[in-house]
């Protein structure tokens, strides 16, 4: 293949990446729940989405292409595109074979039993939702949740997403949550128009969207020793990572109820200049407060970060 | 080359991207058509054609069985008939040497060894440019004071992926993770005849 393909190829990509990348929504949907959600009259349902089986691994981007491109303008940018998607390639490859001893230490470990668990126990001390019916599933696809609200004999869906993963330097496991509470009509469309289907997922016609991330330090770890932090976790059949995960889910359950309870005034208050900063690996947002052996910090959503216990 | 390969994995990320709610994806694989364990056994061993093993049950235990993948955001489906794709997948192991017998079958010899199988994982997802695939069965075996013995069988596979993923690739990755598995359980059951075998002798 030429090298001139390759550049072809490159820029396509690379200018359609902008062209997905833009944002498509103006206005996002609702961070906090409006007193009119809370108290209406939709009935609900929750479903609680896992979409992977293993844990996942994660790499550092690099930006060698965006550095490229600043110093070499179009052609540097092409140049250190192809070089940035090179070494993105290899650093995945590694990842995954750093992973995979880790993955093989969780067999046997039910990561979908400790986010159901954990979900339904958290969602039950939302008021509002409680006694709402919840069930399991692992399409989080947009076709899947689609599918999911066609099926639904509710007004709206609360989906609750878990994601789950390694740092990119293998220190830390991180449990994410993604909480989106979608309506079974469309409300945007207007009478006589064609009503697409996957529009009731759009971030703008969603009736709230929030995240949150629980994340859980391996003591004593070098983020440039990522070979020894992935063993150190597989080591003794898993054990050090089966404690982290479940730390961080338990940690996640926490923050669900708490992140659905703020309010407009309480993210104002977190963004507060006089909060000292604080961030972690790429998010960083001012300090909430202490969290049992870390912080907890407001980075447009709860970010807590603990070291094992 | 490699180059072209990652330049062409990007294309095909954002090609796949484009549609908001891309149509799932369903695979058919079953490795099935594996020939390494027929590479890996000796044709001259006589407890090849003797291991009968009777499936006392298959049982699909995955929580959300419809489901085995996604992947940059497009959803991966099992067969729609998963009864007759987990059959497909435990009868491949007549093509590694194992002679399977199925609770609706009636052994014509005697059974040396019977199992219960249960598929626990068949799963793909991305990682950057590739795929990523892994399947988990565990085998529990009933032994005769009561008490049982399990052991787990494991496959996976990373394969980058080329411009837009399909239906081929989803089913290429899983059934190289298939192959694997199935491979080491035939090689155990096997281990497990040769033992009941030689205790007769």
């Amino acid at each position: 293949m030429s090298r001139k393909f390759v550049s072809v190829l490159v820029a396509f990509a690379m200018i359609a990446s902008n062209t997905v990348a833009a944002p498509a929504i103006a206005g996002g949907p609702p961070k906090t729940i409006s007193t009119s959600l809370m108290n209406g009259q939709q009935s609900r349902t929750v479903q609680i989405l896992v979409a992977q089986n293993e844990i996942k691994a994660n790499i550092n981007d690099s930006n060698l292409g965006l550095g490229f491109a600043v110093f070499g303008g179009l052609l540097g940018g092409l140049v250190g595109g192809v070089i940035q998607a090179s070494q993105n390639s290899s650093r995945s490859k590694k990842a995954e074979a750093l992973i995979s001893p880790i993955r093989e230490s969780l067999v046997g470990f039910d990561t979908d039993v400790l986010a159901k668990s954990t979900a339904e126990g958290s969602l039950s001390k939302v008021l509002w939702l409680s006694g709402t019916q919840s069930s399991f599933g692992r399409d989080s696809s947009p076709s899947g949740k689609v599918a999911i609200l066609d099926a639904a004999q509710t007004d709206q869906v609360v989906f609750v997403e878990y994601t789950y993963d390694m740092s990119p330097n293998f220190d830390s496991v991180r449990v994410g949550v993604s909480i989106q509470i979608a309506n079974r009509a469309n409300p945007s469309a207007k009478p006589g128009t064609k009503f697409k289907p996957e529009d009731r997922i759009k971030p703008k016609n969603l009736a709230y969207a929030q995240n949150m991330i629980a994340i859980v330090t391996l003591p004593k770890s070098d983020p440039k020793k990522k070979e020894l932090n992935a063993a150190a976790w597989a080591a003794n059949n898993g054990e050090l990572v089966r404690r982290a995960l479940t730390q961080a889910f338990g940690r996640a359950g926490e923050l669900l109820p708490r992140t659905m309870a703020l309010t407009d005034a309480d993210i104002k208050g977190f963004n507060d200049k006089k909060n000292p900063k604080r961030s972690y690996l790429n998010l960083s947002g001012r300090l909430v407060s202490d969290y049992g052996n870390g912080y907890l910090f407001w980075a447009k959503q709860f970010v807590l970060v603990e070291s094992l216990k | 080359m490699k180059l072209a390969r990652s330049a062409a994995a990007g294309l095909g990320l954002v090609a796949s991207g484009c549609a908001y709610a891309p149509a799932p994806i369903t695979v058919n694989s079953s490795a099935s058509t594996s020939t390494f364990a027929e590479a890996q056994t000796s044709p001259a061993s006589p407890l090849q054609s003797v291991c009968v093993v009777q499936i006392l049950e298959v049982t699909d235990t995955r929580l959300d069985p419809d489901t085995i993948g996604i992947i940059f955001d497009k959803a991966i489906k099992a067969p729609k008939d998963r009864t007759a794709w987990l059959r497909g997948m435990i009868a491949s192991l007549e093509s590694r040497g194992i002679d399977v017998v199925f609770p609706d079958e009636i052994a014509t010899s005697t059974p040396l060894v019977s199992i219960r199988i249960h598929f626990d994982k068949a799963w793909l997802m991305d990682n950057y440019d590739a795929v990523v695939s892994s399947v988990l069965f565990r085998v529990v075996e009933p032994k005769a004071d009561g008490t049982v013995s399990q052991v787990q069988f494991t496959g996976k596979d990373r394969a980058s992926t080329i411009l837009k993923l399909g239906a081929g690739q989803a089913n290429s990755a899983l059934d190289s993770a298939l192959t694997q598995a199935l491979d080491s359980m035939a090689l155990h059951l096997k281990g497990r005849c040769a033992g009941k075998l030689a205790r007769r002798v």
